[in-house]
């Protein structure tokens, strides 16, 4: 087959025309590649043509939308303006742009891209209604925004330019619906009057009630303007006219209204309206006027009943809807109406008789029910209404709450709480259905319920802290000791300044027999409100009662510190003080409170006596002496002084304290053998020998005495009355060996030598092993020169004491005077060995002092 | 001696007697007041300043405590002040006693007219709050009707009784055709605060002025009885009232967004008395005089295929062009059905996607968190948005019903197990209409776990209204839902229906609720849904970006919910003249005073670590881990010479141990790029800082000022001293 030359080029020609048609070229590429969300291929792609093109509005309007796509809506912005530069007057372009505007935070400036579209389009143009739509739709755009933006003059002009429009746009809807078109007539004539004048309410009234219509109208475009709703729109547009002062205009459209209806409805609503606005004569006046030409309408009877019920007429609302019932006793709106009326008039029993039979279905008609069943006070009513509202009461913790104050309200707590119980439980822990279950718990006086609210509570987190502390009381009144106190402490827990409950809560651990609890309790109280009294005393009490013997002790201390007058605190507190142990600390007590009062000679004394049973004899000596100061005859007082300085060792001041006595003769024969003795001790005989006067005469002398007198003379260089005294003691005491040997001793010191070798041989008639008289009798026969008899002496004391160093020395020096020098070396070397075993045995003492036990 | 002379000396002796008699008379009073002080041996125990305030509404039609104006609208302003609501229903709550509201500052009612169906106790009971020196603040109607007939009689007493302690005493309007009333007055700046009232008032409530000191907001007049003013809007001495119809204004269509007639804020620091007290206020918008900035991102989309990367998921987009790029924390969650191979509907896909998650929670960067195991749309099954669903759940589970601890527990554990072991999920995020219940909240709550979303602060051109601004948290029986302190990019990209790049809009909140008051610290909050769009990606890049040059103190976000939950327990105690005891402040760490007020005496204050003085107010950093905090104001005597304090800091600071000239303290920041700023040292000094938070030892030169900045911080000891 030949292929001539044309062929082959219509060939090219159609494969050329055909890859022309099917692939795209670079702008149809841009709008699939932004379409196919490749981007970056359509930038690349439009950059390239662009560059080419730098004008050409369809390749920068591609721009603007791939810089929109990808967020950059200000650049899309400036783009799309120079599209609009080169294009102007495009309606399209400046809506787009108002609707960029808006997106990108500028609503000024999209309202102004608006008002200029609107300039562009075409307006009633009657040969394209069509564009009407799209310009009424820019101007309710517009409107919202103004709306929204407060901006009332806008909003009025743009009102004022929508009303014309919407008689072409929207005329086939308005005509569809008689009300609509009637109170649109009213609207086209308030437009005309207000447009005539400057009144600012009148402009308000305008744009209300344009978008009261509007509202409707788009109710009607979209097919869901119910019957209910134009009565909505009606009574709402009547309403709102007379509140604009359109009263006369409101009554005319209402009248038409229901001469097209064949009722009062709309007239009602305008009374409704009056009255609602203080224009009652108006109101009352129409009224009147509407029972006249209606005596049997229902709906106008139920509409001034409603209207009654509204001005809290009740039994004027009675009346109305007895009538309504007469004329339609089938009507169940009416009697539910009826039985709120009879219930607003205090007739509760009426009204439950009238809501009874009546189907009970929402929640508002359980509530009438019960409340009306509640007001009869009687249980069978309650009874009856829970029946019907069985359901509801489970599933709506409204009606339930409501169900259960009815119970409550007829004394029936148990069917209240069985249902709050559940519904609290359910609850997740709501506390005012807990709150309500408690209170309902609280009146049924049942300790299994008592136990059942915890259950409600026991939530650790669970936060109504006031319901706490109901709950706490309750269990507290119901006898519930156990459950109470564990939620008065989970109350104190949130609340622990609350000093009321937390006494409460020791008064229960108290009645549980827990006394440590309720000292815990109350001592932590006593934190926050240290040194209370009267927390005090009850503190002090449940320790004691605990037997917290130093917490009571420590708490009576501080009441007796407070109030030191007080006998009954100080009774407890040297009670117990006694008890544990605790006198020094009375004893500084009691101090304080002499100090306190320094002129009381009771205190100062027990203070004393205390310190002084403390062991504390220096901490008792100056309220002693504050004592005797105070009473200086006291003689029991001043021997404690005494004994207390002597036990003290503060001998001259004991003997000071006794010497007033001795003046009186009032020392016991103890102090005056110490008084005499103190004397002697100063040289001076003569108090001493006064003192010791009253022993003279008795028979026995006491040993103490006779010795000081022979002390007492020696030192007065009286010799025969010394010499007299030793015999009389001899003479008293010649049956006592060591007492004989004493005044052997005696006799020595006097020089009287032979006396005291008498006194030692008597003694050791008695006693022949006495170690003094062996001793003192061998010492006189060393001092005689009578080495032979001292030695035998000696010999026979060291047989009784042979660790005597100064004896086994001089028994020594006495064997070397007699030449018998083996025997003076072995009584030397024992003289010498007893010394190092003395000193051995003072070191080891010494030592053993300063060891510490391991 | 001459006369004269005699006379001279006793003119001298007669003025010398004289003057030490007037003298001594000039020394008694001092004497007196010295007296008087020397008799102050014992300091009064410190005083509670009541933070709460109780919230009464009326539960009666299924309302809960915050379908009012108080929690939708107040509520922020309390959290602004450091006061604290709680909600209690006047139908079914009994009235707190005495001791319950000893620590309460006053009462707020948002009640209708009719509201209270027992008012016998509650209108003594409130009286009695009154007298005791609680303040009220009464929006709308007091709640109980003022002319219920004879029976109630006591009732109209009693009310006329509360309105006479504001001030003003209830009139009647019988007679007064209302539509005549217009405005007589209203105050500059407290009413038309973000809109203006109508030109025709709705009048509900009218009142004659009875106290000459009543700072009136509105008033209004009426053409029968000329020359009269009748206070819609006041405020007395215990307290105020706002009428009806003139708190804020309410979009009839639409998103029914509101804006305030008046000034909330000045509303209630005049009903409770607070201006110019000088007394600290608990403040979580700032961590040591920085805002606190945090992210969280819900796990919606996050196996979803972007347009953006080549067959990426969402999660790997933001991955590499946000989290391994923006030294930002992030808090990360994943919802069990969508990456769970065991349920998701792409097994295959959920295994990919758990790699994904188990590499960006290995990052320093990320901190993991649970967006639920099924993601419900509703957690109340009795909840009043329950209709708004078709379905409970978007993922079809076989066999699966609700399941509380399922959706936490459960969801909780799943997101544990891929993530590191010393980083496990402590954050529940609500999803869908983030309405949980008590009993769900105590789910998260009783495990010391952390819950999180609700409230969708706004404050931008679209929703230009401080009503848009959330509080900081939602109160639901005993339990508190932690808000977000931002919406995230769903509303804002109008339900991802565009322009996607809408979250950008955040920018604009972030500064306006940051000045001119700091309401919210910083909270980047979105879907993974933002890695689907390059216009998303872009919002998000330039949110972050815009972020990143602010002074910050960066935080996770169960950092920012640490504070907030011990925000509520803080109490704070004036010991004395400009003393003031903090305490259970745990880690709430930051006090705001108005910006105008006194330096704190650091050397009389304990656990104080320094202030900062900002034009949004003076902020005081508290020292962590303490019991309590003294703050003084006391005039400072001159000795010894102040100590270095703490100005800023872009995390923790503990153990804070000033000394003269030199300060070493503890570090504990995100990152490696802290910043701290020292004041009191000499002007002009140069110190080194060196330790365990520099890389290396650094000079830093005192300014003019006082202060010295050191930055390139991480966690670690800081020592600055002379060198």
């Amino acid at each position: 087959m030949k292929i001539s030359a044309w062929q082959t080029i219509l060939f090219v020609v159609l494969i050329v025309g055909a890859t022309w048609l099917v692939f795209p070229g670079p702008r149809t590429l841009i709008s699939i590649y932004i379409n196919d969300n490749k981007a970056a291929l359509a930038r690349v792609m439009l950059g390239r043509l662009l560059a080419m093109h730098p004008n050409d509005p369809d390749l920068i309007m591609d721009a603007a939308e791939l810089a929109h796509s990808d967020g950059e809506v200000e650049k899309a912005i400036d783009l799309l303006k120079k599209v609009m530069q080169l294009r102007p007057g495009r309606k399209e372009l400046i809506l787009r742009l108002a609707e960029w505007q808006e997106w990108a935070g500028h609503p000024q400036e999209a309202n102004e891209s608006m008002e200029a579209a609107l300039q562009v389009m075409p307006e009633l143009n009657e040969r394209k209604p069509e564009t009407y739509a799209n310009r009424r739709e820019v101007l309710l755009h517009l409107l919202s925004n103004y709306t929204y933006q407060g901006d009332r003059e806008a909003m009025y002009t743009t009102v004022q330019r929508l009303i014309p429009l919407d008689k072409v746009v929207v005329a086939k809807e308005i005509a569809s619906r008689k009300p609509l078109q009637l109170i649109s007539r009213v609207l086209e004539a308030l437009s005309a009057d207000v447009s005539k004048n400057d009144d600012a309410v009148a402009r308000a009234l305008l744009v209300d009630a344009y978008n009261l219509r509007r509202g409707y109208l788009e109710n009607v475009l979209e097919g869901a303007a119910t019957a209910q709703i134009e009565i909505i729109f009606v009574n709402d547009s009547l309403e709102l006219f007379v509140r604009g002062g359109l009263t006369q205009e409101a009554v005319q459209l209402a009248t038409l209204l229901d001469q097209q209806d064949g009722g009062a409805n709309s007239r009602l609503a305008v009374a409704v309206a009056l009255g609602g606005y203080g224009a009652e004569k108006p109101a009352a006046q129409l009224m009147s006027d509407l029972v006249k030409e209606r005596p049997n309408d229902a709906n106008l009877l139920r509409g001034l009943a409603e209207m009654a019920l509204n001005a809290n007429l009740p039994l004027d609302a009675v009346k109305h809807l007895q009538r309504v019932i007469e004329l339609d006793p089938a009507n169940t709106d009416a009697r539910r109406l009826l039985g709120e009326a009879l219930l607003a008039s205090n007739r509760a029993p009426e009204a439950y008789a009238m809501l009874q039979p009546l189907p009970v279905g929402t929640v508002g008609e359980a509530n009438l029910l019960l409340d009306a069943a509640g007001g009869t006070r009687s249980p069978e009513a309650v009874a009856g209404a829970a029946l019907a509202v069985k359901d509801m009461a489970q599933s709506d913790s409204v009606v339930g709450m409501k169900l259960a104050d009815a119970w409550l309200d007829v004394n029936r707590p148990v069917e209240a709480w069985g249902i709050l119980r559940s519904l609290a439980a359910n609850s997740g822990g709501d506390p005012v259905l807990i709150r309500k279950a408690v209170q309902a718990a609280s009146q049924t006086n049942n300790p299994a319920t008592m136990r059942e609210v915890l259950a409600l509570i026991e939530r650790p987190d669970f936060a109504d802290t006031a319901l706490l502390l109901e709950v706490a009381d309750m269990l507290a009144d119901n006898g519930e000791l156990k459950g109470a106190a564990t939620v008065y402490q989970r109350y104190l827990a949130r609340s622990p300044g609350d000093r009321a409950t937390a006494l409460k809560l020791a008064q229960v651990h108290s009645w549980r027999e827990a006394p440590d609890l309720a000292f815990g309790v109350v001592e932590r109280l006593l934190t926050a409100y240290p040194g209370d009294k009267a927390l005090l005393k009850l503190a002090a009490g449940y320790a004691e009662e605990a037997g917290k013997d130093n917490d009571a002790f420590r708490i009576y201390a501080e009441i007796y510190r407070q109030n030191p007058k007080d006998r009954k605190a100080r009774e407890n507190f040297m009670r117990l003080a006694e008890w544990t142990g605790r006198t020094s600390e009375s004893a500084a007590l009691l101090a304080e409170d002499s100090d306190r009062e320094p002129h009381n000679l009771q205190k100062a004394r027990q203070t004393a006596e205390a310190f002084l049973a403390a062991n504390a004899p220096k901490r008792a000596l100056p309220y002693l002496e504050r004592a005797l100061a105070l009473k200086t005859d006291d003689i029991e007082v001043r021997r404690l002084l005494a004994e207390t300085f002597g036990w003290l060792g503060y001998v001259d001041r004991q003997a000071a304290t006794l010497e007033p006595l001795a003046a009186r003769g009032l020392l016991t024969e103890d102090e005056a053998v110490f008084v005499a003795q103190h004397y002697l001790d100063r040289k001076q005989s003569q108090k001493a020998l006064a003192v010791l006067a009253r022993f003279e005469n008795m028979k026995p002398i006491p040993w103490d005495a006779g010795a000081l007198l022979v002390q007492t003379y020696t030192l007065m260089n009286r010799l025969e009355l010394t010499q007299q005294a030793m015999r009389r003691l001899k003479s008293d005491y010649e049956s006592d060996a060591v007492r004989l040997a004493a005044i052997g001793d005696m006799a020595v010191l006097s020089k009287r030598m032979d006396f005291a070798m008498d006194c030692y041989a008597a003694a050791l008639r008695v006693d022949p092993r006495n170690r003094a008289a062996l001793k003192g009798q061998a010492q006189i026969h060393a001092w005689n020169n009578d080495a032979e008899r001292a030695i035998k002496g000696f010999e026979h004391y060291r047989v009784q004491n042979p660790k005597d160093i100064e004896a086994r020395y001089q028994l020594g020096e006495l064997y070397f005077s007699t030449d018998r020098e083996g025997e003076a070396s072995g009584e030397y070397k024992k003289t010498l060995s007893l010394i190092r075993q003395a000193r051995q045995a003072r070191a080891a003492g010494k030592n053993a002092a300063r060891s510490v036990p391991q | 001696m001459s006369a004269r002379l005699r006379w001279t000396r006793c003119s001298i002796t007669r003025w010398t007697a004289s003057l030490l008699c007037l003298f001594a008379l000039a020394l008694l009073p001092l004497c007196a007041l010295a007296a008087k002080a020397g008799g102050k041996t014992a300091p009064a125990a410190p005083e509670l300043v009541p933070r709460r305030v109780l919230v009464l509404y009326d539960g009666s039609a299924g309302a809960g405590p915050d379908d009012n104006i108080v929690h939708q609208g107040f509520q922020m302003v309390f959290d602004y002040y450091g006061l604290v609501p709680y909600f209690q229903d006047i139908n079914s709550q009994a009235l707190p006693d005495d001791a319950a509201m000893s620590d309460t500052l006053g009462v707020v009612t948002t009640l209708g007219q009719n509201a209270v169906r027992k008012p016998r106790p509650y209108l003594p009971w409130l009286l009695r709050q009154l007298k005791a020196g609680k303040r009220v603040m009464i929006l709308g109607h007091l709640g109980v009707s003022l002319a219920q007939g004879a029976d109630f009689a006591d009732v109209d007493q009693l009310s006329r009784a509360v309105f006479a302690q504001l001030g003003v005493a209830p009139s009647s309007l019988l007679g007064l055709d209302q539509r005549a009333f217009r405005y007589a007055h209203k105050a500059p700046g407290l009413m038309d605060f973000e809109r203006r009232l109508p030109p025709q008032p709705v009048v509900t409530s009218f009142f004659e002025q009875k106290s000459p000191d009543l700072k009136v907001y509105a008033s209004l007049k009426h053409p029968a009885r000329p020359g009269k003013e009748y206070p819609a809007v006041f405020v007395g001495a215990s307290g105020g009232f706002a009428a009806e119809h003139h708190i804020y204004w309410e979009e009839s269509t639409g998103d029914n967004r509101r804006k305030w007639y008046l000034d909330p804020f000045a509303f209630v620091a005049d009903c409770f008395g607070l201006k110019g007290r000088n007394i600290p206020v608990p403040d979580v918008t700032t961590l040591n005089g920085l805002r606190m900035a945090f992210s969280h991102v819900d796990a919606d989309g996050f196996a979803g295929y972007s347009q953006v990367g080549s067959k990426q998921m969402c999660a790997e987009v933001l991955r590499d062009r946000i989290y391994k790029r923006v030294n930002f924390p992030v808090t990360l969650s994943l919802i069990v059905a969508d990456v769970d191979p065991k349920i998701a509907t792409d097994s295959k896909r959920a295994r990919q996607a758990q790699d994904v998650a188990r590499e960006l929670f290995r990052m320093p960067n990320v901190e993991p968190g649970s967006h639920t195991y099924s993601h419900p749309f509703y957690w109340n099954e009795k909840g009043k948005t329950k209709t708004r669903y078709e379905n409970r759940f978007p993922y079809k589970i076989p066999g699966y019903t609700f399941n509380l601890a399922q959706e936490i527990d459960g969801s909780m554990r799943f997101v544990s197990s891929l993530s590191p072991p010393d980083k496990p999920c402590r954050l529940l995020q609500w999803s869908g209409d983030c309405l949980p219940t008590a009993q769900q909240i105590a789910r998260v709550d009783d495990q010391g776990l952390f819950n999180i979303n609700g409230g969708d602060t706004m404050l931008d051109q679209r929703s230009n209204s401080l009503s848009s601004v959330s509080p900081m948290f939602r109160v639901v029986g005993n339990r508190v839902q932690m808000f977000t302190a931002m919406a995230n990019e769903n509303v804002m990209t109008n339900l991802w229906t565009g322009p996607f790049y809408g979250y950008r809009a955040v920018i604009e909140t972030i500064k306006r609720t940051g000045s001119p008051r700091r309401l919210k610290p910083i909270d980047i909050y979105y879907h993974f849904f933002s890695g689907e769009h390059e216009a998303s990606v872009r919002a998000l890049e330039d949110v972050y970006g815009f972020v990143m040059t602010l002074p910050l103190a960066p935080v996770f976000t169960t950092q920012y919910l640490e504070a907030a939950r011990d925000y509520i327990k803080v109490r704070v105690l004036r010991a004395g003249p400009g003393v003031y005891h903090i305490e259970n402040y745990g880690k709430s760490l930051t006090l705001r005073l108005d910006a105008d007020a006194p330096a704190p005496n650091l050397e009389r204050s304990q656990n104080v670590l320094g202030y900062s003085r900002q034009k949004e107010g003076l902020y005081v950093s508290l020292a962590p881990g303490a019991d309590r905090a003294v703050l003084s104001f006391e005039p400072r005597t001159g000795k010894p010479e102040p100590l270095p304090y703490l100005a800023e800091a872009t995390g923790h600071v503990s153990d804070f141990r000033p000394g003269k000239g030199r300060v070493s303290l503890g570090y504990n920041g995100f990152g490696a790029a802290g910043r701290i700023r020292l004041a009191g040292f000499a002007p002009g000094a140069t110190l080194q800082a060196s330790g365990t938070a520099l890389a290396k030892p650094a000079n830093a030169r005192v300014d003019a000022a006082g202060f010295v900045d050191i930055a390139g911080l991480r966690s670690g000891n800081l020592e600055v001293a002379a060198p």
